[in-house]
């Protein structure tokens, strides 16, 4: 009872104050209660502290592994493939807010890449754990995955007639690689069904689904990169993407209590009440 | 008599009482093995767990007779001349002790000296079977349980001057002054509940420390070191002497049956299970239990389905009988 106790509240008080950043990024996109350059501030704050919550969470569960501890690796890439992310957010941020309208390719695609390279790696370390006969190809996997990654995007390209637009092949290379990984988080919620290891890979599903969405918006031109406008296509899109951060880092958490305090468990310890009389 | 090294204090009866003997061994929570022999050739071993008597035979040359601890106490108090000898002694040679009692008969029986006793041992290891060797020098006694098939043993004891476990034991064996022993090899059958006990607690053992290995490879050290809490807990509230320090087990119970052994292994293992499917998922824990039973030898497995081990686990299904213990 103790233990589900300790596990329920950060996760309650962690989604009241993910509530609370959305509500507040909606009041000031649709107030605009500051003057312009300091209700954009203020408005980025708000979504830089939002999409932070995943590689601060992640950060503090690889503390609790040990040195030795081979899921240590799948936490340590994941750590630094989101610091990466957060990284490529403000490096993105910063130039709408100093320079207005961002180069199309600049140097948050870097860090968007380097956080790429480094998720997946984590998901390749995840994969060699789960032992034969996944380890035996999750190298070839973790290969095919780029490399198929890639070609998509370059057939996506080559249909769009935008082959040589380097800005659009990130973009859709940003895209493919989100949707692969939330269909690589499918096989992982299927290996870990019904544990408590599967809830952090739900976040990257959410994650998928958001980029989707945001794509579409930005394929057909209807996402304004001005907030002026007060345009709720665009206030959707972005909470939907801030949502699917705060899943990631709820999953995230969740992993950080279940290292934390244990599993809460049910059969084994009613099967010892029965048949011994002493309550576990 | 066996371990007549560490017997050394053998007190004449009717002067020594037995129960001043055991009132020691309860005040102390002592473990240890009583043997009372009389001139008539009487011979009554009492097996000490904890200060409490969990079994008692009553030994002649080439028969034993399992028989009540009050059955025990009274043929003792009605010997007239003889000897009550008394040692204490750790879990290994009180198993040893009980496959003793009940196979009074050896397959073998040699004499070496102690320079080829490694020559020996290397033959013995290589038998298809499962198998307990016992070393007698004139002072000094020697124990271990051969895995059989070319396994290196892991368990073996070493008494003289005191009890030496494990690899320190097979060391001091090969080393010690006295220039010749007896050897003597008894085999394992599935006839004599003492050894389906010694095959139960290694096969409890084996299968619980595969899946702790395993289940420390894909979640780390913290959630090994709470399952660990975990069952150390029921052990704890149970008293029964087993313990789990990371990925090792150590079982230093002694159970006055297999029913009582296969009751607890069984909580335990339920536990376990349970734990480890409630953070992996039942279809990664079908996996674990799987590759558990691959690590584990055909008999230990074969022991597991016998006492349904895993029954509390709810993966004791038909088809699961068929494929994994096949």
């Amino acid at each position: 009872m103790l233990n589900g106790f300790i596990r329920k509240r950060p996760l309650a008080i962690f989604w009241a104050l993910g509530a609370l950043l959305l509500l507040l990024y909606s009041a000031i996109y649709l107030v605009y209660p500051f003057r312009d350059a300091w209700n954009d501030a203020v408005l980025y704050v708000v979504y830089i502290t939002t999409v932070s919550t995943p590689a601060l969470v992640v950060t503090v569960t690889l503390q609790l592994y040990d040195v030795n501890d081979l899921p240590r690796r799948v936490w340590l890439n994941f750590t630094i493939g989101f610091w990466g992310w957060v990284v490529a957010e403000f490096i993105w941020v910063s130039y709408i807010l100093l320079v207005g309208n961002p180069p199309r390719v600049n140097l948050s695609d870097f860090f968007y890449l380097l956080g790429y390279v480094f998720i997946t790696m984590g998901v390749y370390h995840q994969y060699l754990l789960l032992g034969q006969p996944a380890a035996r190809w999750s190298r070839s996997a973790a290969i095919l995955f780029w490399g198929l990654a890639v070609l998509l995007t370059l057939l996506a390209l080559v249909f769009t007639g935008a082959f040589f637009d380097p800005a659009m092949f990130l973009e859709d290379l940003f895209g493919i690689i989100d949707l692969m990984l939330g269909a690589v988080a499918l096989i992982m919620l299927s290996a870990f069904r019904g544990g408590a290891l599967a809830r952090p890979w739900r976040g990257f599903i959410v994650l998928a689904l958001a980029n989707v969405f945001y794509a579409w918006l930005s394929q057909t031109g209807a996402y304004q990169v001005d907030t002026v406008s007060g345009d709720v296509l665009r206030l959707i899109s972005d909470l939907v993407y801030m949502l699917s951060y705060l899943v990631l880092a709820s999953g995230f958490l969740y992993q950080y209590l279940l290292l934390r305090f244990g599993p809460r468990i049910s059969g084994g310890e009613e099967i010892h009440r029965k048949e011994t009389g002493i309550s576990a | 008599m066996f371990f007549r090294s560490v017997h050394a204090t053998a007190r004449p009866l009717p002067e020594t009482r037995l129960q001043d003997l055991l009132g020691e061994y309860e005040k102390d929570s002592a473990s240890g093995l009583i043997q009372a022999s009389s001139s008539a050739d009487t011979r009554v071993a009492l097996i000490i767990f904890k200060g409490r008597i969990t079994n008692a035979y009553s030994i002649s040359t080439d028969s034993h007779e399992h028989i009540s601890a009050g059955r025990a106490v009274e043929i003792i108090s009605g010997l007239g001349a003889g000897t009550l000898a008394s040692a204490r002694l750790p879990a290994l040679a009180l198993r040893a002790a009980k496959i003793l009692a009940e196979q009074p008969q050896p397959a073998e029986t040699l004499k070496v000296t102690t320079e080829r006793l490694h020559i020996l041992l290397d033959q013995w290891k290589q038998l298809p079977h499962l198998s307990l060797a016992t070393l007698t020098w004139p002072t000094a006694e020697g124990l271990i349980l051969l895995p059989g098939y070319g396994v290196t043993p892991r368990q073996g004891l070493f008494m003289s001057d005191g009890v030496h476990e494990s690899a320190e034991a097979v060391s001091r064996m090969n080393g010690w002054f006295e220039g010749t022993l007896d050897a003597a090899r008894y085999t394992y059958s599935s006839e004599i509940p003492a050894w389906e006990e010694y095959l139960t607690h290694r096969s409890f053992i084996s299968i619980l420390e595969a899946v702790l290995n395993r289940y420390k490879e894909l979640t780390g050290l913290a959630l090994l070191n709470a399952l660990g809490r975990t069952i150390n807990r029921i052990a704890n509230e149970n008293r029964w002497d087993v313990s789990v320090i990371v990925d090792r087990v150590n079982d230093q119970e002694i159970f006055p049956g297999i029913a009582d052994m296969v009751s607890a292994y069984r909580i335990l293992l339920a536990v376990t299970y349970n734990h480890v499917s409630s953070v992996l998922g039942e279809k990664l824990l079908q996996t674990v239990h799987r590759e558990a039973l691959a690590d584990v030898d055909a008999l230990a497995s074969r022991t597991v389905l016998k006492y349904a081990l895993l029954s509390g686990t709810g993966f004791l299904t038909a088809r699961q009988t068929e494929t994994d213990y096949a």
